[in-house]
């Protein structure tokens, strides 16, 4: 059931960005948002999760496929 | 054989968010988010074919759905509904639909490998950051791109688009992909309901999409009936 309204809630925010990205546009260009966007997420992502890994059970191929896995 | 079929994704992905910013900007967020239900279908093929999930009578009655919509779409372009000069624009959301599906089968491969949610996000942040300092870089624009005014710009979508792309890493690290990946793309009925609140101005909501988009998540409902 959880992973159902996990599932969810990503579109909505998916939504939610993609709305106000397209406001942004009208000032801007795809290349900023893209970049801005993606250098946000890098700057709250990084905390929480050096906060919350469990970095002993990191394995090189883990690591590999995230990396490959540009979002 | 997994592994291969992953690498080889993964050297695609990297222009999914290229393809749908792109095409927000060009053909608008509406009728880009229309085709976002096609990935599923990529997803779930793939899901099958490399991560040996299991196919069932709703996933074929969904997939049927998708196409369609996905048809209907495509007439509506034909009908002059979009203006000639955008045509050539059309194929940026079509782009998009195929290098995403490609996503969840590799991101679920690596949840499967190492099971850290957040990490993995992450970490898919960090490399897709490089990829684009690589490419503004070659393109000579660091100075236009990294203006105060885009940050103020793009620093909410920025952060609704980390906490979505968590939600399906989460998602998709508890379940399956056949099972996950069809409603983590039901997006255009988020972006018309929120277009309504929100009423951005700069492009009109009609329900024809919104039409187009149900007949897709109908296939997306039967996909996820199991």
């Amino acid at each position: 059931m959880i992973e159902f309204i996990l599932a969810l809630l990503a579109p909505f925010f998916f939504a939610l960005g993609i709305l106000e990205a397209k406001r942004g546009l009208e000032n801007s260009n795809y290349l900023a948002c893209i970049f801005v966007m993606t250098a946000i997420g890098v700057v709250i992502l990084i905390p929480c999760s050096i906060a919350t890994t469990e970095f002993s059970t990191i394995t090189c191929q883990g690591l590999v496929l995230f990396f490959l896995e540009y979002s | 054989m997994s592994r291969t079929c992953s690498f080889l994704s993964g050297i695609l992905i990297g222009f999914a968010r290229l393809f749908f910013y792109k095409s927000v900007e060009k053909v608008g967020a509406l009728f880009t988010s229309s085709f976002s239900p096609s990935a599923p279908i990529i997803s779930v093929l793939l899901a099958v074919i490399i991560l040996s999930e299991r196919p069932w009578i709703g996933l074929f009655m969904g997939l049927a759905c998708i196409v369609v919509g996905s048809i209907i779409i495509e007439a509506s372009m034909h009908k002059g509904s979009i203006k000639g000069s955008r045509t050539s624009w059309m194929t940026l959301p079509i782009l998009y639909a195929f290098t995403a599906g490609f996503n969840d089968v590799l991101r679920k491969q690596a949840l499967l490998v190492l099971n850290q949610p957040l990490f993995g996000t992450t970490i898919a942040y960090t490399s897709t950051l490089l990829l684009y300092t690589i490419l503004i870089l070659l393109t000579n624009n660091m100075a236009q791109i990294t203006k105060i005014e885009n940050f103020k710009y793009f620093w909410k979508s920025g952060l609704a688009i980390a906490i979505g792309q968590l939600s399906s890493f989460c998602a998709l690290s508890i379940g399956e992909v056949v099972k996950v990946a069809p409603l983590i793309y039901t997006e255009p009925l988020f972006v018309f309901m929120l277009s309504k609140i929100i009423n951005v101005r700069s492009e009109k909501v009609s329900w024809k999409p919104v039409l187009d988009a149900s007949t897709i998540l109908l296939g997306i409902l039967f996909l996820s009936i199991y």
